[in-house]
């Protein structure tokens, strides 16, 4: 940690010395910025996985450090599987890779969506298959205290399973927040989606004092089944984000979440 | 005849140099307590106070000509100007600005001062008066009695008390002069302790109780020949308040006032100089845990902190006069609201509904006074700078969530003008005509307030922090006359508001506080209008038996035609005082009539016509070197089931009480 930091300082300084400009930020270096979630190896290629906090159900942002046996920085194309054995059957979840399949210095970013605990029912691994060598990364998935991934049948075929995952407030304040969630869909047990087309009103709301907020602004669609609103809270206490989901104009659900700030 | 009663001795010892300190500014109206106490001819006090300083504060601004009372309780009513309430005109003490602390108005300044440690008050209507501050609705301000010097004799003490049948009301009060040499002290202190009134109908208020103590210590120092140094303390703790007219009462609401004046008569050019240094603190709490049902329980403290200084003296110019103030002022309110949930184990909710709101105040006041054989002339200007903001990062957040922000100071200029002319009408009269042109900022409420539940609407109240200043242009004509038997005198005013604030009803947005009707933000509406008059007549009908009759009246609407709430409806008071065989006797009507123009926007109810019947007693003994004062009587004899248009909600006034006052003055 302490090389690092000072490996840090290090750069800053020569930064300054040939004033190179501040355009592109450098991207933070694993351990400063995340934590160390877990890490795997077989020998040929090493793979650590950072996060801001261990995996939960929902939504994750992580980034993998791909080293060869040398402790060398890797770089090429990478792929990450998510796969839950529960004996009897097996399935993924939803994941996203922002920024494609490449990667350089060892810096491999993706998110993972997961959609159930780790337990006894049964445990999730990342399968990378990274220039062409594959190696399974057990990881510990656990249920944080409130809920962040909602799921929900819709009620119009009252089969497809959709999941929608509060990625933003992560942390929610009093005053305007900015909103983000994803929404999945699963389509098979492998495949999940996002779902881009829907139209969702959103209503903060206060149930032991039945009341809302004012001036939320219902989440929109940008891009693979992301949508950006913003919720306000007017007073600290017990909240619960009320969404309701339509899909070509009918109702399919109306999942929530519950938020204590 | 009827004064010589009163308190009127201990004038006749005060010195030269206090004297001068009481014609401190150009009043607009300066009403000594005495003439309060036992209203004076032409003084165009209306009798309502019952002729004791066992009285509460309130008793005696009810009876104020352009003034009313508006009541949550039987306790710490709000003094209404000319239909204004307090956050229309400046409300001090010797000067000190203070701040209520309490965000649904439970403790106007008034409800600090207490008879036994005031000496007079200067009230100001509209834009007239420049010296006190800038505002739209005028002024107030009360003067603390200041020890005497009195040689022939060092120790003068009073002590008193008062019992009410209505409430089963005990007062007690005392108060204690002492002077030696260059150094004089007064000491007063008053407790009061009332349980639940009966209201007309002989029916319990329940949450009308109250309990108080007010303590006040003034230390004179004299200077040389006529230099004074003087420090003031006052303290008021009240404990246990019921508001029946409210959703919550009181735990405790603490007031400590600390001034520190230096007072120069002569200096060079100089005259009646005046310098001050003041703090003050209020501390306010809630409390609604008595109730029977709430929806759910709520903890809401407030604290206003103001600390100010200011100059002010006097100077001849040409053939007449300047005078100047100078003050700063700096005050600072917080008031959360902390809300628990019913269910076991829910989280706390809170809010600021204060949010550490900093305001500073700066400005300078000149007004000429030129007086000539057939009239004068006063011509006044004042200019404020004045910078508001926030400073909880707290606050700013909650703000957001009207795409509002705070934190960044928001800087007014304030000014205002008056002119008044006063012609000679002829030997014994007088015409007066005055214009005038006042601003104010908005109050903290109206600029900052968050979820503020207003009892008499029914709705939450928001500020906005972008709200302009309101301004009041000012007309007004009085006429006053004396001519040894009969005296009256009567004034009528306009007053023209331009942003007017007061809240508008969005439909879109939805109530917090459980119950509410709805959300209204505090908004500059474009005009306003307001009219009415006061008059004032007394008649001597014999050598021992005066007539009183006193009316007031306002008329308000709002830019769309609309009647503006709660403005009052004509309002009568006619007395006979009279002196038979050494005993003041004094018979009261009191009138009002009903008030139909009602603002449905604010959900006001008509108020339907009263009449309410006095009857006072009190004789004065002496017996060297004590006199006592008793009085007694009945209030409301005829039990009539009543409320006044001003007051909150639709809590009745109490029903008929029997008093008896004892003052033993030494
Ligand atoms: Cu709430
Ligand atoms: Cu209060």
């Amino acid at each position: 940690m302490k090389s690092l930091r000072w490996a840090y300082a290090l750069v800053g300084v020569a930064c300054l010395g040939v004033s190179c400009t501040e355009q592109e930020a450098p991207k933070p270096l694993f351990e400063t910025e995340l934590s160390e979630i877990t890490s795997a190896t077989d020998g040929a290629t090493t793979i650590t996985l950072y996060a801001d906090e261990p995996f939960f159900v929902g939504f994750n942002q992580v980034t993998a450090k791909i080293e060869n046996a040398n402790g060398e920085l890797l770089s090429g194309e990478a792929l990450v599987t998510p796969l839950m054995d529960m004996m009897t059957m097996r399935h993924a979840c939803p994941m996203e890779f922002p920024n494609g399949f490449q990667f350089v210095d060892g810096r491999f970013e993706f998110n993972a969506v997961f959609v159930m605990p780790s337990g006894d029912m049964g445990n999730w691994s990342l399968t990378f298959a990274v220039n062409g060598d594959t190696l399974a990364v057990p990881v510990t998935v656990v249920q944080p205290a409130r809920a962040r991934l909602a799921s929900f049948v819709s009620t119009q075929d009252q089969t497809s399973k959709y999941f929608v995952a509060l990625i933003d407030p992560g942390a929610p304040q009093v005053g305007e927040n900015v909103m983000e969630i994803g929404v999945f869909k699963k389509q098979t047990m492998m495949d999940w989606p996002a779902v881009e087309d829907l139209t969702i009103a959103m209503q903060p709301w206060m149930p032991s004092m039945d009341h809302g907020s004012p001036n939320n602004v219902d989440p929109v669609h940008q891009a693979a089944g992301h949508y950006l609103g913003k919720v306000n809270f007017t007073m600290t206490g017990e909240w619960q984000l009320r969404l309701s989901i339509s899909e070509s104009g009918l109702l399919i659900g109306e999942p929530l979440f519950d938020i204590i700030l | 005849m009827c004064c010589a009663f009163g308190l009127a001795a201990q004038q006749i010892s005060y010195e030269a140099w206090l004297d001068s300190v009481e014609r401190e500014n150009f009043i607009a109206r300066e009403i000594l307590l005495d003439e309060l106490l036992f209203h004076q001819k032409g003084s165009g006090i209306t009798p309502g106070a019952n002729g004791s300083q066992a009285s509460p504060t309130d008793q005696f601004l009810h009876g104020l000509s352009g003034m009313h009372m508006m009541r949550r309780g039987s306790f710490a009513n709000e003094p209404v100007l000319r239909g204004l309430n307090s956050d229309r005109y400046i409300i001090s003490v010797d000067g000190m600005r203070i701040f209520g602390a309490c965000t649904d108005k439970m403790d106007p300044v008034s409800s600090y001062i207490e008879t036994n440690n005031l000496r007079s008050m200067d009230v100001g209507f509209g834009a007239e008066d420049s010296n006190q501050g800038i505002s739209t609705g005028g002024n107030v301000n009360f003067k603390l009695k200041k020890p005497v010097f009195n040689a022939d004799q060092p120790v003068m003490a009073s002590l008193g008390g008062r019992f009410s049948s209505v409430s089963g009301g005990f007062d007690q009060l005392a108060d204690i002069n002492y002077s030696q040499g260059k150094l004089a002290f007064r000491a007063s202190g008053v407790h009061r302790k009332a349980g639940n009134y009966t209201d007309g109908n002989r029916q319990e208020v329940r949450f009308s109780q109250y309990e108080k103590v007010n303590y006040a210590v003034s230390l004179a120092y004299r200077i040389g020949k006529d230099q004074m140094l003087m420090v003031d303390f006052l303290g008021d703790h009240a404990w246990d308040v019921g508001y029946p007219a409210l959703p919550m009462d009181v735990a405790y609401a603490k007031a400590n006032v600390v001034g520190l004046t230096y007072i120069l008569p002569e200096f060079g050019k100089l005259t009646n100089s005046e310098v001050k240094v003041y703090h003050n603190f209020i501390d306010h709490a809630m409390d609604d845990t008595r109730r029977d049902s709430v929806a759910m329980h709520m903890d809401m403290p407030g604290q206003t902190r103001t600390s100010g200084a200011y100059l002010s003296a006097q100077i001849a110019a040409g053939k007449g006069s300047i005078r100047m103030k100078s003050d700063v002022f700096t005050n600072f309110s917080h008031a959360e609201m902390t809300m628990y949930a019913n269910e076991p184990g829910g989280a706390p909710m809170y809010m600021l509904t204060w949010p550490d709101v900093q305001r500073q105040v700066g400005g300078t006041g000149l007004e000429y006074t030129q007086e000539g054989k057939n009239g004068s002339v006063r011509v006044g200007m004042r200019g404020e700078y004045s910078g508001t903001k926030i400073k909880s990062d707290a606050g700013e957040r909650q703000l957001s969530v009207f795409g509002k922000t705070g934190l960044q100071n928001r800087a007014r200029w304030l000014g205002s003008f008056h002119a008044s002319y006063d012609r000679k009408a002829s030997e014994s009269s007088i015409l007066i005509f005055k214009a005038a042109y006042g601003e104010r900022l908005p109050s903290v409420s109206e600029q900052f307030g968050y979820y503020l539940f207003n009892r008499m609407d029914g709705y939450d109240y928001l500020g906005d922090p972008d709200l302009k200043k309101e301004k009041n242009l000012h007309l007004e004509a009085a006429y006053r006359t004396d001519n040894g038997a009969i005296r009256w005198k009567g004034a009528a005013f306009f007053y023209y508001f331009n942003d007017y604030i007061m809240g508008r009803y969005h439909p879109e947005w939805q109530a917090m506080t459980p119950g509410a009707r709805g959300i209204k933000m505090y908004e500059n509406t474009p005009t306003a209008l307001m009219t009415g008059g006061e008059m004032d007549f007394d008649m001597d009908l014999t050598q021992n038996a005066v007539l009183f009759v006193a009316a007031k009246y306002v008329f308000g609407q709002d830019y769309s035609g609309m009647p503006l709430p709660q403005m009052p409806p004509l309002k009568l008071n006619v007395a006979l005082d009279m002196s038979i065989a050494g005993i003041q006797v004094l018979p009261e009507w009191e009138g009002a009539t009903a008030q139909r123009r009602i603002s449905s926007r604010f959900n006001e109810p008509v108020t339907p016509s009263y009449q309410v019947v006095n009857i006072r007693l009190s004789r004065t003994f002496r017996k060297d070197p004590l006199r006592y004062t008793f009085s007694t009587g009945v209030e409301n004899v005829t039990q009539t089931v009543y409320r006044e248009h001003i007051d909150i909600s639709d809590i009745l006034r109490p029903g008929r009480n029997f008093y008896l006052t004892v003052n033993i003055k030494w």
